[in-house]
């Protein structure tokens, strides 16, 4: 074939613009949504995907990053960012909002949002909350003949080197230093208590895990035989037949109530609205709480089934036996703790 | 007269500006938004001074996490030199074949990504990984070593995956060595390790430092393989930046982090390198 100079330079600046420019490349009918590494990841695209598709035609791309990462590449590319929909816990929703990259949720045009009981809304107009998640004790039952009751079992003696953990950057690593700091007389905002415990933990520690994710796959690696997890995550292993359990500690395991958010400048514009429709409906939320996924459901039409039946009979029950954290409180120190435990927890 | 030679000099060069053109605006240009960022006072961007310097000569913290990824690169690149000198010698005294499959297996690690040969190693070197498991069978160890998570883990992987960084150039340099000289120093009596250390390592020494800066570099940024391998328990320069920079979302001292990290790591290049072609110098002479 004879090609023109021209045409050849022609060609080839389409194709360097279209490399360059994948925001206009890119096929107008999807939406990137962000997932947290872990089971999160798998339910979502198991679940969430599917049905988007098929309420919208349309497909979503989706990336599993922690909260903080997220917020940090929005940031990043505030007029070009790289997702539409994000998922945030409470303590990374108050930095998003304070950095101005989300934007309200036009609740006028939702249908699901009057499922959504109000508890679950956001005061301030942001997109409500679409799932729990119940933190407590993650163990291999082969190695514990009497399961572990309380926090204080990761500190016993004979569980050297078999505690797994994972950081602040986290919002599990944050909730288990706040609680752990409020049960040895430290408060919301005074952690010291929590990090004198962390040296006395440090013998017993076998691995540090860089994410929620990473520490409960660290059961199937048999590296730890006990950590502080989700269990949405460790029923999620139990189910594919990893020697993992799940039990609230004693005082009462702590509830993370999670939302997904639509992100400023978007470029999914109401196909991303469509698929926080999509997450809130009692079909996916019910998909969502069956098993093997286990995500607490807050649509109110959607009743607690199988696993979640051992945590609670219904939401008000699970919030009303176990803890919430008043994030506000201390989300701004969350930096300089998380420099703290990076420091500290180490060999 | 001169006018021309202007204008050859620029017909030589021209070629090159495509690729100084890409270097200026995705390297040089970064790096000056990197310097001028590390300039802020504040994580809020509010204030210029050299305060994030300040910072970090005076966190004994992150000069301790500098020293720990540069004796991290040295200790990595030693253990590659010590591989992949004798890897070599087998290599030039082996037959073509020979050859072909010891080239081939030096290749085969550069066809899979650094995530997946990192993967093998959690794999190798897990509580019950391939080493423990073997070891526990055959009796030799009464319980599972701590291997994964450790300073000596993370060297041997490092070593494993950047070794064809070091084994090329070597090769490449020990091809390059003259048949006769060694054999005249073998005739003369010289033993194997005299002809080694008088003959063939300075006459390789251009492929081992190039060999050498490469593997520095690639295993003190390497940070996925310093994050899977050495977990959150040792902490490197390239995890420290990451966390300061989207966990503590202070980007003036992930900058001066950067940096500095990256100062030294030229400097060290930059030593190396005059020490070495002072040596060559030297042989040449």
């Amino acid at each position: 074939m004879q090609m023109s100079r021209r045409a050849a330079l022609r060609l080839g600046a389409a194709s360097l613009a279209s490399a360059g420019l994948p925001g206009i490349s890119r096929a107008a009918e999807s939406v990137v949504a962000t997932t947290y590494p872990g089971s999160f990841d798998e339910a979502f695209k198991a679940v969430v995907g599917p049905a988007f598709t098929k309420a919208t035609g349309a497909n979503v791309n989706f990336t599993p990053l922690l909260a903080i990462d997220q917020v940090a590449k929005i940031q990043a590319a505030r007029a070009n960012p790289p997702f539409d929909v994000v998922l945030f816990d409470e303590g990374p929703l108050i930095n998003a909002i304070k950095a101005d990259v989300l934007e309200k949720f036009p609740a006028s045009a939702s249908k699901a949002l009057a499922d959504i009981p109000d508890a679950f809304k956001h005061p301030d107009g942001y997109a409500p909350v679409i799932t729990c998640q119940v933190i407590g004790i993650a163990f291999n039952p082969k190695k514990f003949k009497v399961p572990p009751t309380s926090w204080d079992d990761l500190w016993k003696p004979e569980n050297k080197g078999r505690v797994g953990i994972t950081g602040m950057a986290s919002s599990l690593g944050t909730a288990f230093m706040v609680d752990v700091a409020k049960l040895k007389g430290g408060s919301d905002t005074d952690l010291e208590p929590a990090f004198k415990a962390m040296q006395t933990l440090l013998p017993n520690v076998g691995a540090i895990a860089q994410s929620p994710g990473a520490l409960a796959a660290l059961f199937q690696q048999g590296e730890i035989d006990i950590a502080f997890n989700y269990f949405n995550n460790i029923e999620l292993l139990r189910t594919k037949g990893v020697d993992v359990d799940f039990v609230v500690p004693s005082t009462g395991g702590i509830v993370v109530r999670t939302s997904a958010q639509l992100v400023k400048n978007a470029q999914a514009g109401k196909l991303a609205t469509a698929y926080l429709e999509t997450v809130m409906s009692e079909g996916v939320q019910k998909d969502l709480e069956a098993a093997p996924w286990v995500m607490m459901p807050t649509n109110k039409r959607v009743p607690f089934t199988g696993a979640n039946l051992k945590l609670a009979n219904g939401l008000d029950e699970l919030i009303a036996r176990n803890k919430l954290l008043d994030w506000t409180k201390f989300q701004h120190l969350r930096g300089d703790w998380i420099t703290r435990f990076t420091k500290e927890v180490k060999i | 007269m001169a006018q021309r030679r202007k204008l050859e000099i620029f017909g030589e060069t021209l070629p090159a500006m495509p690729l100084a053109a890409f270097f200026l605006v995705a390297f040089v240009a970064p790096f000056i938004l990197l310097l001028v960022i590390s300039l802020y006072q504040s994580a809020e961007f509010r204030g210029v001074g050299l305060h994030q310097y300040v910072k970090f000569v005076t966190d004994g913290f992150s000069i301790g996490v500098l020293w720990d990824t540069l004796f991290l690169g040295f200790c990595v690149t030693a253990v590659c030199l010590l591989l992949a000198y004798p890897l070599g010698l087998v290599y030039i005294a082996g037959g073509p074949r020979l050859r072909a499959f010891i080239l081939f297996l030096i290749m085969l690690p550069l066809l899979t990504s650094a995530v997946v040969r990192t993967f093998a190693w959690l794999v190798i070197l897990g509580r019950e990984g391939i080493i423990n498991s073997a070891m526990l069978a055959l009796g030799l160890w009464g319980q599972p070593a701590r291997l994964l998570y450790t300073w000596g883990g993370l060297v041997v992987a490092l070593a494993q995956i950047q070794l064809p960084l070091m084994a090329l150039p070597v090769i490449n340099s020990l091809l390059k060595v003259d048949r006769s000289l060694v054999d005249a120093a073998e005739g003369l009596g010289a033993s194997s390790w005299r002809r080694f250390r008088t003959v063939i390592l300075p006459l390789t020494l251009p492929g081992a430092v190039a060999g050498s800066l490469l593997v520095f570099a690639a295993s003190t940024t390497a940070f996925i393989t310093q994050t899977l391998v050495g977990g959150g328990r040792i902490v490197l320069m390239p995890l420290n930046i990451y966390q300061q920079a989207v966990g503590v979302q202070d980007w003036p001292f992930a900058a001066a982090l950067s940096i500095v990290f990256t100062v030294c790591i030229v400097a060290i290049n930059w030593f190396v390198n005059a020490f070495a072609q002072a040596r060559m110098r030297g042989v040449n002479a």
